[in-house]
């Protein structure tokens, strides 16, 4: 595996846990360093379990991991000094406050006292934290408790930051703070960031690349735009009710259908044909252009769940 | 270097007792309390129906039983730090040791003991029956049943899915391992055949000692060396099946 430029290198990396449940099923993905790295798929598709693996909490069954050049396996104490994770689903402590969760753990990984103070204070303030510092998390609302989490983990000085899911909960306003910082974290700083999420949105505008698995397997990866090409086509036509057949569709590109909403992805030049089409056989029809989400839904085959 | 990397990990360990210990402690001062209460209750009845010549007997189990009952609260609090914090999770993919980890979520809860020994402290040196000797052999005694028991609720920690399953294995082994063993009473109740306990279950050599140093118990100094002995053993065991069982990364 080459290591230059590369924060993480997994080849045939399988998991298969304790009941037979094959989580990864021959992963093989480069991660290039210093990029903001997306992995996408639906619940249970394997996300979690490798970041687990790779951010050595988790061992492979079979396979080869190399993260920021070291194995995963035999090499995890020096991966670890390097990295940081956002937990999927994790919590703050109710009794503790933001400023002693960012404070404590940056002591506790080894970073001198004023550099903990400074760099809590600096991400506290960034994510907007800083008014309730010392605000008992039990008092805290959902967002920003999962932001007192992130806000840990961003501030540590690690190389490569996993963040599992790290913006669930969160409403808009949050989510766009929390992009500008990793964006800062990625092209400023040159750190890099592999993210697991649910929001397509998020994977497109913050990506420089992405990969979408699905049960264990990596069914795309590349840039935003080169996975996007996959579908061949470049608008969404989404049809609702109607009588028109799937069979009628099919004539003009890729049907996928989701419930009562079928959407037809076709090139431009016949977008228009199929609204028309829609209406006419009594449909609402809408169009848009393709996005990250079509090509998911079309290679996973039916739509995220919220 | 190496010194380097042992005064980080002193630092750690005093960041982790801080966080999970101190900084919750000062927001809930009860939860001190309730180690305490039932010690206290033990040392009232074994007073009211053994005398004040018992009382040696009631002090030293009281002694142990706080610092077994907050070493053993270690499961819940390092499971709920796994299974439901999830902060674990961001301990395991970090430069902290898990030693570190470990020993700081341990001191964290003995702090809540601390009100509890005090008060067994007070209530001894009330009594004038506080040496420099009992109070080493306390400290002693303490220390290694401190190890022990936060080992063994740490690595039960490791092996739960559900929290549920830690309420009810608190209180038998708090039962099992200070009530039922020569803890509140003296060893010679025992069958001659069971003796053997007091060098093979913790709390009971701890017991045993502060027995011994409290002037309960008269032994000879051979049995004395035995005691610290098997205290210093059982420790070391704890620390070696730690470290070969933290479960740090999940397999």
């Amino acid at each position: 595996m080459s290591l230059d430029g590369v924060a993480v290198a997994a080849e045939g990396l399988r998991k298969i846990y304790s009941g037979g449940v094959v989580a990864l099923d021959g992963v093989s993905l480069e991660i290039r360093a210093g990029r903001i790295f997306s992995l996408l798929g639906r619940n249970g598709a394997g996300k979690t379990t490798f970041v687990k693996i790779a951010s050595t909490q988790l061992m492979p069954s079979a396979g080869r991991i190399e993260v920021l050049g070291y194995d995963v396996i035999t090499e995890a104490d020096k991966i670890r000094r390097r990295i940081a994770v956002v937990p999927q689903e994790g919590r703050p402590a109710l009794l503790n406050t933001p400023y002693e969760h960012v404070y404590h753990y940056l002591i506790a990984r080894g970073m001198g006292l004023w550099e903990a103070r400074r760099r809590t204070k600096q991400i506290l303030d960034v994510l907007e934290l800083g008014g309730y510092a010392n605000t008992l998390c039990s008092q805290l609302s959902g967002g920003l408790r999962q932001r007192t989490l992130v806000a840990t983990a961003l501030a540590t000085d690690a190389e490569l930051l996993f963040l599992d899911e790290p913006t669930i909960g969160l409403d808009a306003i949050t989510r766009i703070k929390i992009w500008d910082v990793i964006r800062t974290l990625t092209h400023e700083e040159g750190r890099t960031v592999i993210l697991t999420t649910h929001y397509m949105e998020e994977a497109e505008t913050l990506s420089d690349a992405v990969a979408i698995i699905d049960r264990g397997r990596i069914v795309a990866r590349g840039g935003v735009d080169e996975v996007r090409s996959l579908l061949h086509s470049s608008a969404r036509v989404e049809v609702i009710g109607g009588s028109l057949t799937l069979e009628e569709l099919n004539r003009y590109g890729k049907v996928v259908r989701l419930g009562e909403t079928v959407r037809v992805y076709v090139d431009d030049s016949h977008a228009r044909e199929v609204v028309g089409l829609a209406l006419e056989r009594g449909a609402r029809a809408s169009v848009s252009r393709v996005t990250l989400e079509d090509v998911f839904v079309s290679l996973v085959g039916e739509g995220l769940e919220s | 270097m190496r010194t380097e990397e042992i005064r980080r990990s002193i630092v750690g360990v005093a960041a982790i007792a801080w966080f999970y210990g101190i900084a919750p402690l000062r927001r809930n001062i009860y939860w001190s309390f309730h180690y305490a209460l039932a010690p206290l209750a033990f040392l009232f009845f074994i007073y009211l129906y053994g005398g004040s010549g018992s009382v040696g007997y009631a002090l030293a189990g009281g002694f142990v039983m706080v610092t077994v009952t907050a070493s053993v609260s270690m499961e819940t609090e390092a499971a709920f730090n796994r299974i439901v914090l999830k902060l674990h999770e961001m301990y395991v993919a970090s430069p902290v040791r898990p030693l570190t980890y470990v020993i700081g979520l341990a001191l964290a809860n003995q702090l809540s003991a601390a009100p509890g020994v005090a008060t067994f402290l007070v209530i001894t040196t009330a009594l004038t029956l506080l040496t420099p000797l009992l109070f080493f052999t306390i400290i002693f005694s303490l220390i290694t049943v401190w190890i022990t028991f936060s080992v063994l609720g740490y690595i039960i920690s490791t092996l739960v899915r559900d929290l549920r399953d830690l309420w009810t294995w608190s209180p038998i082994i708090t039962g099992l391992v200070s009530v039922l063993p020569p803890v509140f009473y003296p060893l010679e109740l025992l069958p001659e055949a069971l003796r053997g306990v007091a060098y093979i279950i913790p709390t009971a050599t701890a017991a045993r000692l502060v027995h011994i140093a409290i002037g309960a118990v008269t032994a000879a100094q051979q049995e004395w060396i035995l005691l610290w002995t098997a205290a210093a053993i059982q420790s070391t065991i704890a620390i070696a099946v730690l470290l070969r069982n933290t479960r740090w990364r999940i397999t």
